[in-house]
């Protein structure tokens, strides 16, 4: 009974982010404490205002400092608008760069033979079986303390652990975003959607390969794909290994020739905004002389001002 | 009536320490001059006092540690508490948020080109020289041309085709590298390397397509300099075709003996890393971005001086010469009615 209900604490304990428990559970504390202090005597109304009294001033029997939670909300309103809404919700598509960055691993750009490219994390890019198969032999989840931690601090290891159980890995970071090493990769076939039928069929295969060998374990896609290509392990039916790019595509990427008639309307825009001057960014004489007029039309006004009042 | 000397003066004396609940009655007002000063009313003149009432929060104002004298601890109240905990995590908030988003800075440009929402805005994926990538946002003309708005930045990108431009986040994604001038199509550019990588190594397929491709081959021709025709292997002889590639000039070359030996395509891994530099070596040379948008800058300075008439002074300069007279004159009238 009593175990029931300690696990029914757990799971609730839990649904809820660590950031709001911790909030909650700090303000109750508090205010506990808070009561202990003022039943042992310790805590009590001070004995003159603080600061002079300058913030203890009332208007309309309240005191000043009451009045400074209405701009602090508006100013935590404004804080929270300008970087949560304005500027991190607007980037949900590269969100993953951060994760990168706490959890210092790499990130990849995975593309279709479309180019819809998606930023993805070193394990849904490059990991054949499922998260939790990794995370089960490292955490040990029977542990109530580790279980605690998890929530507290949750660390996902799935890829040291596939790297490790691997031996090697083919990491080719090409690129670096900001600090970030970045990789790019392209998956013709869709191996690394969520749901997809040729990457069960590659993990069944995979499976059989890691049973029969402990010492030469495939956990990634580009050994298992090395692998199937040699014919160490066997290719699913529905596995394609390779796609054919039509000679038209290069062609496309790369001209053999360029022709000068291709840009002549662009040449002839971009002169065009050269000659009315779009392009300058200075200040022009035009501009320059509406300040000058302006400033003779107040300077006229204020003759005439003084003129009248003085 | 009371002579004082003082400067700041008023009639009411600083609460006693004890919760005072509702309003303090507003004292009778003191009229106060200079050092020597007739009082009219009032008797009581303290030394310091505030300038409106102040009263004790029962709540806010319980000071958590009264009973420890060290220090102030004693005298700072629970809202003084509160106050700095809600400053202090305003603070790690703003700057926590700071670093958060810092990261996502050289992905900028979807920003921009999300908010543009125009049809000139275009999200740019650069590959620089010196191995970043981030994103920018260019302006597209219809003529497949991607360039900076600001001309000074002379960097322009030719938009061959559509099959070369992605998507990235729901919009429209470009892929440029500064040392090319062409848009990037990554799938092309390792179908390029695999395709130079397999004929350099001699990797024509099995013994079938070796045969076929040997009979396509020999109707090919190859025309000599003196305007003669000539088969493959006469070419290849007489040093009229590389036998391997090693530059864009040799691909275009030897582009019609590949074709005959991969007559569909050529074959890339359907699940492959890819390297944006890894091509240069193939790809045609000197044609970087900035090379290609001071052509175009020099092309339209020169079409403009043959075809486009140039305006004069006054046409460039007349508006701004009659606004600066009209705010003279206005300025010179103003000054005589005023006098």
């Amino acid at each position: 009974m009593f175990k029931d209900t300690l696990k029914k604490f757990e799971t609730t304990l839990y649904s809820i982010p660590p950031t709001i428990a911790i909030l909650i559970f700090g303000t109750l504390l508090a205010i506990a404490a808070l009561c202990v202090l003022i039943f042992a005597n310790v805590a009590a109304v001070v004995d003159q205002p603080f600061f002079g009294g300058i913030f203890n001033t009332t208007f309309f029997g309240i005191q000043i400092y009451l009045y400074c939670a209405v701009p602090a909300v508006i100013l935590y309103f404004v804080s929270y608008v300008w970087w949560v809404h304005l500027k991190w919700n607007m980037m949900a598509p590269f969100h993953g760069l951060w994760s990168a960055i706490n959890s210092q691993s790499e990130v990849v750009f995975v593309s279709d033979l479309k180019l819809n490219f998606h930023l993805m994390g070193e394990f849904a890019a490059k990991v054949i079986f499922d998260k939790e198969r990794y995370n089960s032999i490292t955490h040990d989840t029977s542990n109530a303390l580790t279980r605690f931690r998890m929530w507290l601090m949750p660390t996902d290891e799935a890829v040291h652990t596939a790297k490790y159980l691997q031996g090697s890995w083919d990491s080719k970071p090409m690129t670096n975003i900001g600090s970030i090493p970045a990789g790019i990769l392209i998956d013709a076939n869709g191996w690394t959607k969520a749901v997809s039928p040729e990457r069960d069929a590659i993990a069944k295969n995979v499976d059989k390969h890691n049973d029969c060998n402990m010492d030469d374990q495939v956990h990634s896609f580009s050994k298992a794909w090395d692998y199937m290509n040699k014919g160490i392990i066997e290719t699913p039916e529905n596995v394609k290994l390779y796609v054919t790019i039509p000679w038209v595509r290069i062609d496309n990427a790369y001209p053999m020739k360029r022709y000068q008639a291709d840009r002549g309307g662009f040449i002839r825009q971009i002169a065009l905004n050269i000659l009315n001057g779009t392009y300058n960014k200075g200040l022009n004489m035009t501009t320059a002389a509406i300040f000058v007029f302006l400033v003779c039309v107040v300077l006229s006004g204020v003759m005439f001002a003084m003129a009248w009042f003085g | 009536m009371t002579e004082i000397t003082g400067a700041i003066v008023s009639n009411f004396s600083l609460p006693v320490p004890t919760i005072t609940q509702g309003v303090t009655p507003m004292p009778t007002p003191v009229l106060v001059q200079n050092a020597t000063t007739t009082v009219v009313e009032g008797s009581v003149i303290p030394n310091v006092a505030p300038s409106a009432p102040s009263t004790l929060n029962p709540i806010f104002d319980i000071a958590p540690l009264h009973g420890i004298d060290f220090l102030w601890l004693n005298m700072i109240p629970l809202w003084a508490y509160i106050g700095a905990i809600l400053v202090l995590y305003w603070f790690w908030f703003n700057i926590s948020q700071w670093r958060k988003n810092s990261v996502l800075s050289p992905c900028d440009g979807y920003k921009d080109a999300l908010m543009a929402g125009s049809i000139e805005a275009q999200q740019v994926i650069v590959f620089t020289k010196s191995r970043k990538w981030f994103i920018r946002m260019l302006t597209y003309h219809s003529e497949g041309i991607l360039y900076f708005k600001d001309l000074l930045r002379t960097d322009m990108w030719h938009m061959g085709a559509s099959s070369a431009v992605g998507t990235l986040g729901g919009l429209s994604a470009a892929i440029t590298k500064d040392s090319f001038d062409e848009v990037v199509d990554p799938v092309a550019d390792i179908a390029l390397c695999t395709a130079c990588f397999k004929f350099n190594n001699g990797e024509f397929g099995d013994a079938k397509n070796r045969i076929r491709a040997k009979q396509e081959m020999e109707l090919i021709l190859v025309t000599r300099p003196d305007g003669s025709d000539c088969t493959i292997k006469e070419a290849l002889n007489e040093g009229l075709i590389p036998v391997a590639i090693s530059s864009f000039d040799d691909y275009i070359r030897l582009r019609p003996i590949m074709e005959s030996i991969w007559p569909n395509g050529v074959d890339i891994p359907c699940y492959t890393q890819y390297d944006p530099y890894e091509a240069d070596k193939y790809i045609p040379k000197q044609r970087s971005a900035s090379l290609n948008g001071g052509v175009i800058i020099k092309d339209a300075n020169d079409y403009a001086e043959d075809n486009i008439e140039q305006p004069n002074w006054w046409a460039n300069n007349g508006v701004a010469m009659i606004l600066i007279l009209g705010g003279m004159i206005i300025m010179g009238i103003s000054f005589l009615a005023t006098r």
